[in-house]
């Protein structure tokens, strides 16, 4: 059997029922499938039956990660979860949660490329992994405690450098908008009430082995110092958001903060981060604050450091230090999250006192951080948060519970926009105290299946951008016209792709977007600029394919699509073009599985499919197209009435979507009256078998 | 040139090297130079004193890596770039720049509430050999000579041919620096990538400095207390230099 | 008449005298500025590398000095400012679009607010938030850029740069030559609020 690098060659299986633990060789069983992702569909696909329901003990709950964890390929740092989601509404299907930091390559250097979780434990355990030490062990004591207690006590017996993998009280309760966190900051939204319900509290990893680099170590060093040179900042932005001496371009969106006279004003003593010349590998790390990005301005007086997950030179994750927030509401003075994460407690109000960028923004931020990432609540991408805003201020919340429960609640501090007000909300949500809190843990589709609520009049609203099946937008039309909303439809939890709005936000002159566009999709016209969208073509379909393809690709090998693909550089001398070949070179490289990038995107497109095939068995239809792939009314919608396809709205047209819908079934080789995968597109990427289960199942167009 | 003139230029050698780190004064050390020096490695004429006598590295390094511990974002690239460039291989376990080990709660660990770390106030210390000048106590340690000084920047070297993989260089050094590289049952340490660190290379938030050689061991707490033995015959060469 | 042997010795000291003239040149672009002519002969002569005063017949060394270190050196562009002073820069560490700001900023502030939401509006195409210009390298004081705003206003020649303010009070501008107010103004809202929720 050919040896491969990047792999360690085993995958680890826990049956938590009957407390067997057994590898299985990942080479021979999952090799065409990478990681991640990929992997987890597979288990799902070949061991989990349709009428499975998350919480049930036969349930899966894969940790999947890649070969390329735990290199030196950049930002590698990514564990995909896939279970059942038990937020998705009207059934649960399958999703993946995303989690950073540590876990990954530590489970790498332990010696496993996943983790295979089923059955459930007859009381609360949690999972050693020591290197080839694999324990299941008594969790009594860590049960009931948040997670960062159930860290602290896990690290006092395997020691600092172990990463711990753990869920909070809202994952013990059940409460479907659950995580499960790692290395205190990253969260993996939607499978926490899954590892619950197995009585799994944590997983600890320590591990010491290695990875190989199947190639030459000399190659490998000079391929991964050319992937930093064309590396951006976070999201792959390609410009500085200031002018810079060596910048042709700025983009005050860009997520490239640094300038000189900005500092980590926090950091002791404070440090410039200058003019970050990207050709300077030595400063990659200085060039993204999304504390700035995410808090405003005053980010940057709050700003320790940056971090992140391993081997990564970006570090979205700002370390922020806000001592009022620990003087006025008694939560650490330091905190790190990025996004929805960090924007968890702010996002629950209308408005501060004082404004949207002030300090009551950044507190409110600390103490939801700290809360919901000790909890372990996940907001949705924040529609947990959209959704509370509208129940409350449309009057829905007074009227669905008791009077005496309504009054439980502190309104006026909610209404003045007083972090306190998060002490009364999240402890509730997490511990299902109450109508409200228990309805807001359910996730968006049950919280209105339960209060009779209508999911129609949902979808018409723009403000609360939620899309179907309890999930929200995720960089739908607003950034990238019918692509972002064809991505949308494509999922059963928010998409979670950055492919194309790593592109199109990058801050690029719509010129220099359209030759990166023409190069890789065959058209200049495959992007429009923001606002000025234009009908639908081939390109942007080829577009589409592309993003969702690379998106499993790097979920299944571990590598970061905030970052990847690199279809744009920062270098002038490159006429700002990334290298769309690169995850081919590093995974070709490391593992020694030679694949060129196409080969490798007929792995991306397999297991992309595998995805389509659960979803449609476990619907029991393959009428994707209209019971799936549905778009919600607000994207049609613009507050102004202007026409379609002018300058200055972003609202599409219906029936262009749907002859949008008819070219991207058609890229992908898909029937296009049902959207479902034809028995070719199956065989064509290998997956015969996947078809013939179908077939029989009469769930083949 | 008979014995006692071979010293003195020795001593003369050693003596003009950069910044001597040395308890005595150069009066005293001639004084006593009548004494016999045996194996100074970096001058090799005198190598033919005989393969029992043991190695005493005298020279100081010429280049040392240092780190700024603010500036640390905790990325591990400079672990990954050391084990990945040098071995070809990913093991942070055996990278001869120690981070990971303080990333989460500072040097001492959850017991040591140093309040540091990632889970503390977010100060990362990156561990470094000190390329220590006379005596090095990973060397003298070694019961095999297997640490060795290596140009171009007078690193101390495993020597990979003599190390027996004993593991006594590791409870020698106060600062917990030695490596261990179980697939090959040898032990490992910072050579400075032959004068081109590659930590420092591969740094992305400019922590790590490549510099002159300067004394850090009075810098830098210890991390351990060391509990290697020193052998009678580098005990009794000590003796040779250093009793009155 | 000079052996060769002092021909040697000469040459090098001179060559080594333009390196460091074209590393000053490099440094400051670095730094996101030009040096200029004046600059340069200062920097010789505060370290006595010319002499203060030219012996009387003896041709200046200084112009020689300049235009060798120019041809040496691709990177190093001459440009004149307003004032007619020659300004050097590297094109390796000052992109084209950062000299014309610089030069921008030598000329009047109403024309470099102008002459860059212009660009701007172009370009990209996007309008440009107010404060930009109280950044570097613009660098204009809060007192200056209303004033400069109530000046343009008046003028014929920048009727084109209007504003338009988001929903939470940020005003942006734009010139009307390259974007129309409905699209200027959705742009500024979704790049300072959209972008800002929908992270």
């Amino acid at each position: 059997m050919a040896k491969f690098g990047g792999w360690t060659g085993k995958t680890l299986r826990v049956n938590l029922s009957t407390g067997k633990i057994w590898t299985e060789d990942t080479i021979e069983k999952y090799k065409d499938y990478l990681g991640g992702t990929g992997l987890g569909y597979k288990v799902i696909w070949d061991e989990m039956k349709p009428e499975t329901k998350p919480f049930d003990p036969e349930s899966r709950l894969i940790f999947g990660i890649g070969p390329m964890a735990g290199t030196g390929a950049p930002c590698n740092g990514r564990t995909a979860i896939t279970s059942l989601f038990p937020t998705c509404w009207p059934k649960p299907l399958v999703g993946t949660g995303h989690m950073g930091g540590q876990f990954a390559a530590e489970l790498k250097y332990a010696g496993y490329d996943s983790i295979i979780i089923e059955g459930k434990a007859d009381k609360p355990v949690w999972l050693s992994i020591v290197d080839d030490k694999v324990e299941i062990k008594d969790a009594r004591k860590i049960w009931g405690q948040g997670i960062r207690r159930a860290t602290a006590e896990i690290t006092q017996e395997l020691g600092p450098e172990a990463c711990v993998a753990a869920i909070g009280q809202a994952g013990e309760n059940l409460v479907p908008m659950s995580v499960i966190m790692n290395s205190y900051s990253h969260s993996a939204g939607g499978n926490g009430a899954v590892m619950g319900s197995k009585n799994l509290k944590a997983i600890g990893v320590r591990g010491t082995g290695s990875i190989t680099i199947a190639g030459d170590k000399g190659e490998w060093e000079k391929l991964l110092k050319y992937n930093l040179s064309i590396m951006g900042a976070n999201n792959n932005h390609a410009v500085p958001s200031s002018p810079q001496p060596w910048a042709e371009y700025f983009n005050p969106g860009s997520r490239w903060k640094a300038s000189k006279g900005l500092r980590w004003e926090a950091a002791n003593p404070p440090i410039d981060t200058g003019a970050c010349d990207p050709h300077d590998l030595n400063r990659i790390a200085y060039r993204t604050n999304n504390a700035v990005t995410y808090l405003g301005d005053i980010g940057w007086s709050v700003t320790v450091r940056e971090n992140v997950c391993t081997g990564c030179p970006i570090r979205c994750h700002p370390m922020i230090k806000v001592p009022s927030a620990k003087a006025k509401y008694g939560v650490p003075e330091i905190g790190m999250n990025t996004c929805g994460g960090l924007n968890f407690g702010r996002s629950f109000f209308k408005q501060f006192p004082d404004g949207p960028r002030g300090l009551t923004n950044v507190e409110a931020c600390m103490v939801g951080m700290h809360m919901a990432d000790d909890y372990g609540i996940w907001c949705n991408y924040s529609q947990l948060q959209r959704d509370f805003v509208k129940l409350y201020y449309e009057g829905t919340i007074k009227a669905k519970i008791s009077d005496k429960e309504f009054k439980s609640y502190s309104w006026s501090k909610y209404e003045k926009g007083d972090p306190s007000f998060l002490f009364e909300l999240l402890p509730r949500i997490a511990r299902k105290e109450g109508e409200l809190a228990t309805v807001l843990g359910l996730g968006t589709g049950y919280l209105l299946e339960k209060w009779g609520l209508s999911e129609a009049e949902w979808k018409k609203d723009k403000d609360l951008v939620y899309w179907k099946m309890s999930h929200p937008k995720h960089h739908s039309n607003e950034d990238c016209g019918q692509c972002g909303v064809i991505l949308n439809t494509q999922y059963n939890r928010d998409c979670q792709c950055h492919s194309h709005t790593n592109l199109v936000r990058g801050g690029l002159p719509i010129q220099v977007q359209k030759k990166i566009a023409e190069d890789l999709f065959g058209t200049p016209d495959a992007v429009d600029a923001v606002g000025a969208f234009t009908p639908m073509n081939t390109g942007k379909a080829k577009m589409t394919k592309w993003s969702l393809l690379r998106k499993e690709l790097h979920d299944s090998l571990s590598l970061c699509n905030w970052m990847a693909p690199y279809a744009t550089s920062p270098l002038k001398e490159r006429g700002y073009k990334g290298d769309d070949t690169i995850e081919a070179k590093l995974y070709s490289m490391a593992t020694g599985g030679k694949k060129n990038p196409e080969e490798l995107d007929v792995v991306a497109e397999r297991i992309f499919n595998l995805h389509r095939a659960l979803t449609i068995r476990d619907m029991g239809t393959k009428e994707m197209r209209e019971k799936h792939d549905t778009i919600p009314d607000w994207v049609y919608y613009d507050p102004d009435k202007k026409p379609v396809y002018t300058k200055g709205t972003i609202h599409l047209d219906k029936q262009d979507m749907q002859l949008a819908m008819d070219m991207y079934y058609e890229v992908m080789g898909w029937d296009k009256k049902t959207g479902a995968p034809t028995a070719d597109t199956y065989k064509k990427v290998g997956l015969a078998r996947v078809a013939e289960d179908l077939g029989k199942k009469n769930l083949l167009p | 040139m008979d014995n006692r003139d071979e010293k003195h230029e020795i001593l003369e050698r050693f003596l003009g090297s950069a910044e001597l780190n040395h308890p005595f004064s150069r009066r005293q050390f001639l004084k006593i130079s009548g004494v016999s020096i045996v194996g100074i490695s970096a001058l090799s004429p005198l190598f033919a004193r005989g393969a029992t006598k043991p190695l005493v590295i005298m020279e100081q390094a010429k280049g040392i890596v240092i780190a700024d511990p603010t500036r640390c974002v905790a990325c591990r690239r400079c672990e990954l770039a050391c084990t990945e460039f040098n071995d070809g291989k990913a093991k942070p376990s055996m990278a001869r720049i120690k981070v990971a080990r303080n990333m989460n709660f500072g040097p001492k660990g959850i017991y040591g509430q140093s309040g540091q770390g990632n889970w503390g106030n977010g100060l990362i210390t990156q561990d470094l050999c000190k390329q220590c000048p006379h005596p090095v106590p990973c060397a003298t340690a070694c019961p095999n000579d297997a640490i060795v000084m290596k140009g171009p920047a007078n690193a101390r070297v495993v020597d990979e041919a003599k190390c027996i993989g004993c593991k006594m260089c590791q409870k020698a050094c106060p600062w917990e620096m030695l490596s261990f590289d179980d697939d090959k049952n040898k032990a490992t340490k910072c050579f400075l990538c032959d004068g081109k660190p590659k930590c420092v290379e591969a740094c992305p938030a400019d922590a790590l400095a490549y510099v002159a050689w300067r004394d850090m061991t009075d810098k830098v707490p210890a991390r351990m207390v060391p509990t290697a033995v020193v052998s009678p015959e580098k005990a009794a060469s000590c003796n040779e230099c250093h009793k009155k | 008449m000079p052996s060769e042997k002092t021909d040697k010795k000469e040459l090098q000291p001179e060559e080594a005298l333009r390196q460091r003239v074209a590393e000053l040149v490099r440094v400051k672009s670095r730094d996101g500025q030009f040096t200029s002519r004046t600059e340069i002969r200062q920097y010789l002569l505060d370290r006595q590398l010319l002499p203060s005063q030219p012996k009387e017949g003896e041709p200046d060394q200084f112009q020689p000095l300049l235009v060798k270190t120019l041809e040496e050196n691709g990177d190093l562009k001459e440009l004149s400012g307003k004032d007619g002073v020659p300004r050097y820069y590297s094109s390796v560490y000052l992109s084209d679009s950062y000299v014309r700001l610089l030069l921008r900023k030598e000329g009047d502030p109403l024309s470099m607010i102008a002459e860059t939401v212009r660009e701007n509006s172009l370009v990209y195409p996007r309008p440009l938030p107010l404060t930009t210009f109280s950044h570097s390298p613009f660098d204009l004081t809060r007192e200056e850029i209303p004033a400069c705003l109530r000046q343009m206003a008046d003028r014929e020649e920048y009727a084109d740069i209007q504003q338009t303010t988001t929903s939470i009070g940020t005003v942006y501008l734009y010139s009307t030559l390259h974007l129309d107010r409905d699209y200027a103004s959705m742009l500024a809202e979704w790049l300072d609020v959209g972008q800002f929720n929908n992270p």
